[in-house]
């Protein structure tokens, strides 16, 4: 057991150093095969059919472009490229009355330098909702909790730090996706350094409708 | 014609159960659905639907796991609601759905549920 865990556990946080995302592989593989038959399709119309219709081509086009740049996305945090990245203790959602630890890493671009980086991180609920055909939503901030920081490891290229999230039970509701309404869980992380531009970098947490494990097994409340 | 349930709460991944008593012969819907209201345009769902022979009955009707729960937000709502349809009559009983195993929890960390 490493300091880290120690520590960790002494905090009454669970230790689980899963560091991986199958749902982001996944997603990337899908819209990678969505982007491969878009612009397979694109082909055999223009190579087999006789004076295809322009619209069809741009259509077909537009669509293999837009599942590229979301797959590309996907492939850059599955093989770690995203700069600042988060690392959730598992892929599946988060509950209500949860208590995780998360990880962010952060690696120095160019000549800038990491070192004395110090990190902060808050977690806010949105509620966001559209009316009628209006385009922009209208969207309110419901809860706000700083997180628990513990800078794990730093050099002047690459630091890392442990965010503990504690996802209230009863202060907001759980993620909600419909069509004209949403529930959104943000993890917002503040990173600066002197030499190294400030970075703020928002990650999205989905919590599902259910109680945590600990607080049915009877531990503490809110 | 009355619907009376045996809880006003339930949980995300239960049921919800209740009666039905219906005075006419004819069939009675029963519908598990939800709304939302608030703030945005309104997004609705009935999630479940059994038919009751004349004269009503027993019902019990499954709430999907992912939900949604009941709650009162800001700009949002999430309501619940079973409703009986008998020709041209309905009647509506307001269920509260809460999280996945918050039954118990719900009742000793936050709030009793509404009384049934």
């Amino acid at each position: 057991m490493d300091q880290h865990e120690h520590e960790s556990e002494e905090r009454g946080l669970p230790v689980q150093h899963v560091l991986t995302d199958t749902s982001d592989r996944t997603t990337a593989l899908l819209w990678a095969g969505a982007s491969a038959a878009f612009f397979g399709a694109l082909a055999v119309v223009a190579l087999v059919v006789a004076d295809p219709p322009l619209w069809l081509l741009i259509a077909l086009g537009a669509l293999g472009l837009v599942a590229l740049i979301v797959a590309w996305a996907r492939v850059r945090v599955w093989a770690g490229w995203a700069n600042p990245q988060l690392f959730m203790p598992s892929s599946a959602p988060l509950n209500l009355g949860d208590r995780v630890v998360a990880r962010v890493r952060r690696a120095a671009r160019g000549r800038a330098d990491l070192a004395g980086l110090t990190v902060t991180a808050e977690v806010i609920v949105l509620e966001r909702v559209r009316h009628g055909g209006s385009w922009e939503p209208a969207e309110q901030i419901v809860y706000r909790a700083p997180a628990e920081v513990t800078l794990i490891d730093g050099n002047a290229r690459v630091v890392e730090a442990d965010i503990a999230l504690e996802i209230p039970l009863a202060e907001a509701p759980p993620s909600l996706d419909l069509s004209h309404n949403e529930v959104v869980w943000e993890l917002l992380v503040d990173m600066r350094a002197p030499n190294a531009p400030d970075d703020l970098s928002t990650f999205a947490i989905d919590v599902a409708p259910q109680v945590a494990d600990r607080l049915q097994r009877g531990g503490a409340g809110r | 014609m009355t619907v009376d349930l045996d809880a006003a709460a339930a949980e995300c991944g239960g049921s919800v159960a209740g009666t039905v008593h219906a005075v006419g012969g004819g069939p009675v819907e029963v519908h598990l659905r939800w709304s939302t209201s608030g703030h945005g345009t309104t997004d609705a769902a009935t999630v479940e639907t059994v038919e009751l022979a004349g004269g009503g009955g027993r019902f019990a009707l499954p709430v999907p796991e992912d939900g949604p729960m009941s709650f009162a937000g800001k700009l949002i709502s999430v309501r619940w609601e079973v409703a009986a349809l008998s020709g041209d009559s309905e009647e509506v009983a307001e269920v509260t759905i809460l999280p996945r195993g918050g039954l118990t929890v719900w009742v000793r960390n936050v709030a009793p549920p509404p009384a049934g």
